[in-house]
């Protein structure tokens, strides 16, 4: 019987994920922030990089579990894939649902809007004007989505175009689509 | 007539001052120079005593203000020997027309409201602490927040968040005056009014599971109506004690 990714996503949650302590994931990501930013003397965009290669080395890993524990048939359009990765994905690493949106006309971009980023809690950005025209504090995400959907052949580009802690009305992701991978074979003597 | 917060203090465990914020009356023509200290014009008419409804300078405020915080900590030091488990200290002193209500956290952190005389009840206290101490809480889970025990606050969403907490008390409307801190006043931008009811609500819901602080913070809101600028003749009608100082056993 075919369900639909929110369903899938609040069945998966309830039943095989483990929690852990909100708090715990909130101030340990921003002790990391802080930190890189203290590493790389307040260059915010060499923090905003360093941050999304973080972010991909945990998403090329990341979609094992995620294939693992959600079990779900493969996306035939990227419009089932972005439908996936608001309902299922977020649901169960973050236990949010973010909205898909503002489709292109081609459909190979759409906007994630996050009415809550469990990541950003407390969080208020250092009050140099810096970091609040450069830093995409919740990047790593950005990474994670691109190395997760790297492994399954899919090759995007994930930037923030909008953040709270910046002073913008929502926080909004841009997801798009480069290209579908093709395998390729190995070089062998044939 | 419920009184007013005139003051919020919040000093460190090594009794040095975090925070000290005037929420006392003043007229409207009061500027603050953002280059200066917070202090506006110096006004000889004022004097030193109870609230009244003439022009109070800010300078003598402030001063007032930051005395009044130090009484308080010798009170909480002399008492701190029989205190048992819990954090609040209830009514520390009354002096020139103010009572002070102390409360200390588990890691020194010591929360002084100022109140102008009136009735006060015991439990709606506690709950205005809890509320500060909360947004002590989420102004030091900030991970840029450079944890310095010595050195004073200067945030502007805490400054936000106190100024929410003391106008739902106070019933009045949040005015955006800088916050009168120790160094330096940081202007508040007035458009971070209409993220003020946006923020506080998540705020709280994720400070802490305790649901009953949102209820309360949101219950001053309902059931005050807010009034527009006090009138001068109301503060006016305060009775104020006399002068000298009570300590209260």
């Amino acid at each position: 019987m075919a369900r639909t990714p929110r369903q899938v996503g609040e069945e998966v949650w309830k039943t095989r994920v483990e929690k852990v302590n909100a708090e715990l994931v909130t101030l340990t990501y921003g002790s990391v922030v802080a930190q890189l930013c203290k590493d790389f003397g307040n260059d915010y965009i060499q923090v905003n990089e360093q941050l999304d290669k973080m972010g991909y080395n945990i998403g090329i890993r990341l979609i094992e579990d995620f294939l693992a524990r959600a079990n779900t048939s493969r996306c035939r359009t990227f419009k089932d894939t972005a439908e996936i990765i608001s309902k299922v994905g977020f649901k169960i690493f973050l236990n949010i649902t973010p909205t898909v949106g503002n489709w292109s006309q081609d459909n190979k971009q759409f906007s994630l809007i996050f009415d809550e980023n469990p990541l950003a809690d407390f969080v208020e950005l250092p009050d140099d004007s810096k970091a609040l025209n450069e830093l995409w504090y919740s990047n790593i995400l950005c990474g994670v989505l691109r190395g997760a959907l790297e492994m399954v052949q899919t090759q995007v580009e994930a930037q923030f175009i909008s953040d709270v802690l910046r002073g913008h009305e929502t926080t909004e992701m841009r997801v798009t689509l480069i290209r579908i991978l093709e395998d390729e074979m190995p070089v062998g003597d044939d | 007539m419920v009184s007013r917060i005139y003051l919020v203090a919040l000093m460190g465990r090594e009794n040095n001052p975090l925070y000290v914020r005037s929420f006392a009356p003043e007229t409207a023509s009061t500027s603050h120079d953002p280059d200066s200290t917070g202090v506006s014009s110096y006004d000889d008419s004022s004097s030193i005593g109870p609230p009244s409804a003439k022009v109070t300078t800010s300078r003598d405020t402030e001063l007032r203000y930051h005395f009044l915080a130090h009484i308080s900590l010798d009170v909480f030091a002399a008492r701190l020997p029989q205190k048992t488990s819990d954090s609040d200290f209830g009514l520390l002193f009354v002096q020139d027309g103010m009572a002070m209500y102390g409360w200390m956290t588990n890691t020194g952190v010591k929360i002084v409201l100022g109140f102008a005389s009136g009735e006060i009840i015991g439990s709606e206290i506690r709950s205005i602490f809890r509320a500060i101490h909360f947004a002590y809480i989420s102004l030091v889970c900030n991970p840029f927040y450079t944890m310095d025990e010595r050195r004073p606050i200067h945030s502007r969403k805490f400054d936000i968040n106190i100024g929410r907490i003391v106008n739902a008390w106070n019933g009045t409307t949040p005015t955006h005056t800088p916050a009168e801190s120790i160094s330096r006043s940081s202007a508040a931008s007035p458009q971070s009014s209409s993220n003020i009811s946006a923020t506080s609500t998540v705020y709280y819901s994720n400070a802490s599971n305790n649901e009953t602080i949102e209820g309360v913070v949101m219950s001053y809101s309902g059931s005050r109506s807010p009034s527009p600028a006090p009138s001068r003749s109301a503060d006016g009608g305060i009775t104020a004690p006399t002068s000298e100082t009570v300590l209260a056993s």
